[in-house]
């Protein structure tokens, strides 16, 4: 398990006026990003067809046949049938909804938390700043799976335990993310201005500071919803994830690691892929969004 | 030149492979489950540290391969009729891997070191009743009793049970548990806790024709995976526990063969009868009606497992079968359900340890018991927790949180006692023993503390016989299966096998000539 | 520099403080009594009051703070609930293995980072920089667990070139390195390729192009060597992870480490161990960031800090 670290991506620095229209311009670069388009339309695809399945496939992710168990794929069952005789196929299409909401949730409460402590550290500073620091220091020096799994041994294991765990230890990276920023944009001309015309606190943070932080954050956000669907397989892997009935990739994935070695390749195969493909996809539209909101990379 | 190379290549493979001979003749590996807390048996409750024991230290009376009693270190025994006084005549001419004799005053030392509680010693609690030991000869012990205890043959011939050299223990103390002296075929060589255990050819042993081997070490390997896969590319040689899902692996390849023998872990769902719904008898029949065993069988153990037929494993001794046998009818389990007022079923938690076995023990259950309109939340815990939650010290039948529970249980004496009296009798109700169900009638109390009372193995067969017809009947917990011990082993290797109560023997093990 | 330094080292303590009391708080808030898992699976109630009375964990939890601090401070770890032995001499045993393995996955993996790095962002938009990163976006996307069993699966069972594992000689640090350095190699080519390509940019370059130096020399030269400032900042961070990071694939490896040893340790609550790891998990990425801050500004004496 690796973290990945927000050095990455730092908060693109203030470029004083924004542009006329900042979304366009973004498309625009967005769009040449091929590999990245293509990543973004295969995700959202994905969890087009997840919700889709329920009507489109004749089995659910809980329909069990112990007649039919350990089928290696056929034109029925698509991806074969688990120790259960469950539909391997429609498990996976559930677990697409499970992990990208497992992704999303986890990372979202991680980027509010952090995002509010980042923003309070930056612009105000002082002791506050100290503390909101150390403490993200304390947690970064906690090796990440280590934090998750102490987590989830005190909370139990589970659904929102797994989020919860996750969740924790995405703080620190978004609070160093959107201090970095803060403070780069904290002096800016147009925040001066603000400052000038008589706009409170509140007004500047939110209103002035954030939309320009907001670009890394948007980056890093589409990173760690990767790590995140990671990690949750780790702690399936160590008997700490999600129920196991629950038809998680990583739940499937961990279960069937043992029927892997016996030569039941499909159990793992096919959940393995979709983590795969889901957590590159994810990454691969991070470096896209990366460089068409940082609009150096463009000035050649 | 390419010659050259040639001759060369050669003459390191035949060198590489010579050694290879060379090594794996005298030499076996053996990759465990789980980590060795300790080397002193008698401190212990992990079957995995009574498994590598069984090599360096020998009982007085040990088990055959089909946990029958056989003689060890005493080569017959006696018991009077109150089963209060124990006579055994010990093998002549033993002597101690240190050099110190094996004799009755040896013995002697081990049991009182056992009886005696200010020491902590973890099995003390088997031989609370020991009152004297006596040694009128060098080849004799008596064992005398506070109290009939008719399963104390069994007892003796428990794996924790193990002579150790006085002179040892005087040298070491506590740290006894670092060195191991015994008599066995086998001496301890080195112990790096958590990573490997060596143990090394015993050149005294007092049975000439043993050990064949010069040295025998084992890994202690948590990833069921890594540990077929190490078999499987011959780093080990005996893999003594094997998951039911990864025997297909073993048994299709020309050189490693599995090794399947009848087990004697039951497999239960207790249903926690302080519970309103589970009081009712009707209930608890249509739990074991509406969970199909033969499909548990399928399911969980890939058919290598047998439906329990009594309380008890066919294996332990006085088993009886019962009728009528077990069966699945789920209309019928509706109907009881109907009758006892939950005909729309109610909602109730499932808890397991969050091995691979008992997660898909877990979701087998949950969906078998949806057929009765059973809502079952499942709960897979890590094993400290799972622990505390189930046994804590503190824990009450009132306040325990769990509603159903999932558990194994293996008689380590192969003796009905062991079995019975923790998992179903009165005084074994959680944390005490292991009576998870909170059951408790009278009459299967009665039924156990009368076969304790006589040596006489009739009156205890039908002591047992009667307990185990009642504990049928009230069907305190759903019984799901027996699974058989499976091992996987390298071809052309004898006497490293599995035992039904989950541990293993390797002192006999050899290649074959 | 020296009193940069002494201030950033001073600015631990406290650090280590807050984690001493967070590690403390949090092994002690982990459900489970260690005297029933000690005890093992088939004790009886008895026997577990025996255990708690040999193990002595009666005290009141202040105490046992205080006891484990001031054992601590004396350069004492304790000793293990479950094997009885110092806690220094399991963690001992245990330490290099992990380094080990941390420093050959750091190894090829910013190896593999730099080169594809350089070469994407010198190629950038061609064929072989979509290549690359893809390739190098590929390793953080796999679960370690699944790509450690697939590639024992293949090179140690199926092709018999490996041991499967443990540590038992040089060889067998190969695959347990590669699955951990996945990774890292990808966070490093993609974190070389964006430092090299903003260095193109800058003036200097231009003008080495402009003076008529090849552009190999230009590349490997001249922005590599600009570049290279925050990529090994970037390394020794990725170091501290390894060295924390790497529980799940020692325990498909079986790898005698400090991650072996820790699952261990928590599923037997053995106290003393997880509090003491943990706090050298985090002193040694507390040290390394320390260390990479000092090379950077020693390295790049522009950025001094203030």
């Amino acid at each position: 398990m690796t973290q990945q670290t927000d050095i990455v991506i730092d908060a693109a620095p203030a470029t004083g006026e924004a542009a006329a229209s900042p979304f366009k311009e973004f498309w625009g670069r967005f769009s040449k990003r091929k590999f990245a388009l293509a990543a973004g339309i295969f995700l959202l695809l994905m969890y087009v067809v997840a919700f889709l399945a329920p009507v489109i496939l004749p089995f659910s992710a809980d329909s069990f046949d112990y007649m039919n168990t350990l089928q290696t794929p056929t034109a029925l069952h698509w991806a074969g049938t688990d120790e259960f005789g469950r539909d391997i196929f429609a498990r996976l299409m559930n677990g697409a909804k499970l992990s990208m909401f497992i992704g999303f949730t986890s990372v979202s409460v991680g980027a509010v938390i952090g995002i509010l402590a980042g923003l309070f550290a930056g612009y105000y500073g002082g002791w506050l700043d100290a503390c909101v620091m150390r403490i993200s220091d304390v947690l970064f020096a906690f090796p990440g799976i280590l934090l998750a799994i102490g987590i989830v041994a005190i909370l139990g294991p589970g659904l929102t335990n797994v989020i919860i765990a996750v969740a924790i230890f995405s703080v620190p990276a978004f609070a160093r993310i959107v201090r970095s920023g803060t403070l780069s944009h904290k002096e800016s001309t147009y925040v001066e201005a603000a400052r000038a015309a008589g706009a409170s606190n509140m007004i500047i943070m939110f209103r002035h500071i954030l939309p320009g932080v907001l670009g890394a954050v948007i980056v890093y956000f589409t990173m760690r919803i990767g790590t995140s669907i990671l990690t949750a397989t780790s702690l399936s892997f160590l008997g700490l994830g999600v129920e196991p009935s629950t038809a998680e990739w990583g739940a499937m994935l961990s279960t069937g690691r043992d029927y892997m070695m016996a030569g039941e390749w499909h159990l793992t195969l096919f959940p393995g892929i979709a983590i795969f493909i889901t957590v590159l996809s994810f990454n691969i539209l991070g470096d896209g969004l990366h460089d068409a909101l940082d609009p150096k990379l463009d000035r050649e | 030149m390419k010659l050259l190379k040639t001759a060369l290549f050669s003459a390191t493979i035949m060198a590489s492979s010579f050694g290879a001979y060379q090594a794996q003749a005298a030499e076996m590996s053996i990759a465990l489950n789980q980590i060795i807390q300790g080397l002193n048996p008698q401190d212990s409750n992990y079957n995995v540290d009574y498994a590598v024991a069984n090599g360096f230290y020998e009982r007085l009376i040990a088990f055959d391969a089909d946990m029958k009693l056989k003689p060890q270190l005493a080569t017959s025994w006696e018991g009077n009729d109150d089963a209060t006084v124990f006579t055994l005549h010990l093998r002549e001419g033993v002597k101690f891997q240190d050099g110190t004799d094996f004799n009755a005053s040896a013995v002697k030392f081990n049991l009182d070191r056992l009886a005696d509680p200010s020491l902590n010693l973890k099995k003390h609690s088997l031989f609370k009743l020991v009152s004297s030991v006596e040694t009128p000869d060098e080849n004799t012990v008596v064992i005398k009793l506070s109290k009939p205890f008719g399963a104390m043959i069994n007892t003796l011939a428990h794996p924790s049970v193990v002579m150790e050299s006085p002179a040892a223990i005087e040298k070491y103390g506590k740290d006894i548990a670092k060195h191991p002296v015994g008599t066995g075929p086998f001496k301890f060589e080195e112990w790096v806790p958590g990573e490997k255990l060596v143990v090394v050819k015993n050149e005294n042993y007092w049975d000439p024709e043993w050990p064949k081997l010069d040295k025998v070490t084992f890994f202690p390997v948590a990833e069921n995976g890594t540990r077929v896969s190490m078999l499987m590319s011959d780093e080990v040689q005996f893999v003594p526990i094997l998951p039911a899902e990864l025997m297909k692996r073993v048994d299709g390849s020309d050189d490693y063969e599995v090794l399947e023998k009848p087990g004697i872990s039951v497999w239960v769902m207790a249903m926690n009868m302080m519970r309103e719904q589970f009081k009712d008898a009707r209930v608890r029949e249509a739990f074991n009606l509406a969970i199909d065993q033969k499909a548990f069988t399928q399911v969980v153990y890939g058919g290598h497992a047998i439906v329990p037929d009594a309380p008890l494993a066919p294996a332990t001794q006085f088993h009886e079968t019962q009728s009528p046998a077990l069966s699945t009818d789920v209309a019928k389990a509706k109907e009881l359900m109907k009758e006892a007022g939950y005909e729309d079923g109610f909602e109730v938690n499932l808890w397991a340890r969050n091995d691979s076995t008992e997660v898909r023990m877990l979701q087998f259950l949950k969906q078998q018991l949806s057929q009765i309109n059973v809502d079952v939340k499942i709960v897979p815990l890590e094993g400290a927790t799972r622990a505390e939650k189930l046994f804590g010290a503190s824990l009450t039948p009132e306040t325990a949180e769990f509603d159903m529970v999932i558990g194994g249980w293996s008689p380590s004496t192969g003796d009905a006692d062991w079995h019975l009296r923790p998992v179903y009798s009165t005084e074994g109700w959680i944390p005490n023993m292991y009576n998870e169900a909170f059951y408790s009638n009278p009459d299967v109390d009665k039924a156990i503390q009368d076969a304790l009372e006589t040596a006489d193995p009739e009156k205890r067969a039908a002591a047992y016989a009667v307990a185990q017809k009642q504990i049928w009947k009230d069907k305190p917990v759903v019984w799901l299966a027996v699974n058989n011990a499976l091992a996987g082993r390298k071809k052309g290797i004898t006497g490293a096998f599995p035992m039904p109560d989950g541990t293993m023997q390797y002192a006999h093990a050899a290649y074959e000539e | 520099m020296v009193q940069y330094f002494l201030r950033r080292l001073f600015a631990l303590i406290p650090v280590l403080f807050l984690i001493s009391i967070f590690v403390f708080l949090f092994v002690h808030a982990l459900p489970g009594d260690p005297a029933r898992v000690l005890a093992g699976d088939n004790a009886t109630l008895e026997e577990v009051e025996t255990v708690r009375r040999a193990l002595n964990l009666d005290a009141p939890l202040h105490q046992q703070y205080l006891d484990f601090m001031g054992n601590i401070l004396q350069g004492d770890l304790g000793t293990s609930l479950r094997t009885q032995e110092p806690v220094s001499t399991m963690i001992g045993r245990a330490f290099m293995p992990t380094v080990w393995l941390a420093l050959c996955s750091l190894g090829w993996s910013v190896l593999f980072g730099l080169i594809s790095g350089v070469i994407s962002a010198v190629k950038r938009g061609s064929v072989g920089d979509h290549v690359g990163m893809f390739a190098a976006v590929s390793g953080i996307s796999m679960p370690p667990f699944w790509l450690g069993l697939l590639l024992m699966q293949f090179f140690s069972v199926q092709l018999g070139w490996f041991g499967t594992s443990g540590f038992d000689s040089p060889t067998d640090l190969i695959l347990p390195s590669i699955t951990l350095g996945a990774g890292v190699a990808a966070i490093m080519a993609r974190f070389t390729r964006s430092a090299v390509i903003e260095v193109i940019r800058e003036d200097y370059i231009r003008t080495a192009r402009a003076k008529g130096l090849t552009e190999k020399i230009v590349i490997w030269k001249h922005a590599l060597r600009n570049a290279l400032i925050p990529v090994v900042t970037m390394a020794g961070l990725q170091f501290g992870f390894l060295l924390g990071g790497s529980i799940v694939i020692e325990r498909v490896f079986r790898w005698p480490g400090m991650g072996s040893l820790l699952l261990d340790a928590i599923s037997f609550r053995d106290y003393a161990v997880v509090q003491a790891e943990i706090l050298i998990f985090s002193l040694e990425f507390l040290l390394i960031n320390l260390l990479v801050d000092v090379l950077y500004a020693l390295i790049n004496p522009k950025i001094r800090y203030s």
